[in-house]
């Protein structure tokens, strides 16, 4: 694939982002705010310690000179996509409706990433597979899953208290 | 033997920080360290990455030097747990108390970092001044504060936003 429409993919990852925040409920902005931090968190030292350890390259990549991992998807897409799983997570639901709400997450991000990984150069599988793509995605929303949980349960309970 | 030393002070980054939180964050600003934490180590990284980039600042010795040219520890680690503490403990009596408070952080940072720029191969500056470090930490102090004060300014809001 050209490299002009790799960096096209880039920039509408970017964009595509960005607008996800419309569909953001208002009252859930806060939520989404600190998963998305979150994320970013967890997802900026596991991504270089990935690529550190030469288990994942990005050969085609945005600012290449500062960094050898993927800004676009560390930084924005992989967060924003958390942000918009806890804001409609639907968390009256029964235990295999919350299960089935992770599968499906966790499966449309890596079936966007093995489409990358086969026709383009956007990201390349070194020592991987999409088998650990998705496992550490479905662990990494768990985990931010249940930050939020513990963030925003013992708030409620700091505010009560006083 | 001169790289031993920038290893240990990462090392005690990573120390000082981490007894940091346990021993001078309190329960009950619990919630509004960790949202400042999360949101300067957000703010850091744009600017790191544009610092690199511009090739103003250099990282010649750093965490992963395979993955990236960036810091990991300052950005991840100092910077947050400092912006955290200042937003905790900012005083809320006059004008010039809050002025002179936020000076003395940034002084701080900037002195901390001005330092290892000046001793050690953990920064250093190509095209940069110290002063515009401060600009930098300003900054990103300000909108930690601002994005912290929008966060926990409404709180009829919050119980929506919860569980």
């Amino acid at each position: 694939m050209s490299l002009l429409l790799q960096y096209g993919i880039i920039v509408s990852v970017w964009i595509l982002s960005l607008l996800l925040i419309l569909i953001i409920p208002r009252q859930k902005r806060r939520l989404a705010m600190v998963a998305f931090l979150f994320k970013q968190y967890i997802t900026c030292i596991f991504g270089h310690a990935v690529v550190e350890l030469q288990l994942l390259a990005y050969p085609v990549r945005e600012l290449a000179d500062v960094s050898r991992t993927s800004i676009t998807y560390e930084y924005m897409a992989y967060p924003m996509t958390c942000a918009v799983f806890n804001a409609f997570y639907p968390s009256h639901r029964s235990g295999w409706f919350q299960f089935g709400y992770y599968v499906l997450f966790t499966t449309a991000l890596v079936i966007c990433e093995v489409l990358l990984v086969q026709y383009t150069d956007l990201i390349r599988y070194v020592r991987w597979n999409w088998f650990w793509s998705w496992a550490t995605i479905f662990l990494t929303f768990l985990m931010t899953r249940a930050f939020c949980v513990i963030y925003f349960g013992t708030m409620i309970r700091v505010k009560a208290a006083k | 033997m001169a790289m031993d030393m920038e290893r240990n002070i990462l090392l005690l980054v990573w120390f000082v920080c981490i007894s940091t939180i346990y021993f001078l964050v309190p329960r009950a600003k619990a919630h509004e360290f960790v949202l400042c934490f999360l949101v300067c180590q957000a703010v850091g990284w744009i600017v790191e990455v544009l610092l690199v980039q511009f090739d103003l600042v250099a990282y010649p010795l750093r965490e992963f030097p395979r993955a990236s040219d960036l810091n990991i520890s300052f950005k991840v680690a100092l910077t947050p747990v400092a912006s955290g503490l200042y937003y905790i403990y900012r005083p809320r009596a006059n004008k010039w108390t809050k002025c002179f408070y936020f000076a003395v952080w940034i002084s701080l940072l900037t002195l901390i970092d001005g330092m290892l720029a000046a001793k050690t191969e953990l920064v250093d500056y190509v095209h940069f001044h110290w002063s515009l470090m401060a600009i930098l930490y300003s900054i990103i102090f300000l909108s930690v504060r601002s994005l912290a004060s929008w966060f926990f300014g409404d709180r009829k809001s919050f119980q929506e936003g919860s569980e």
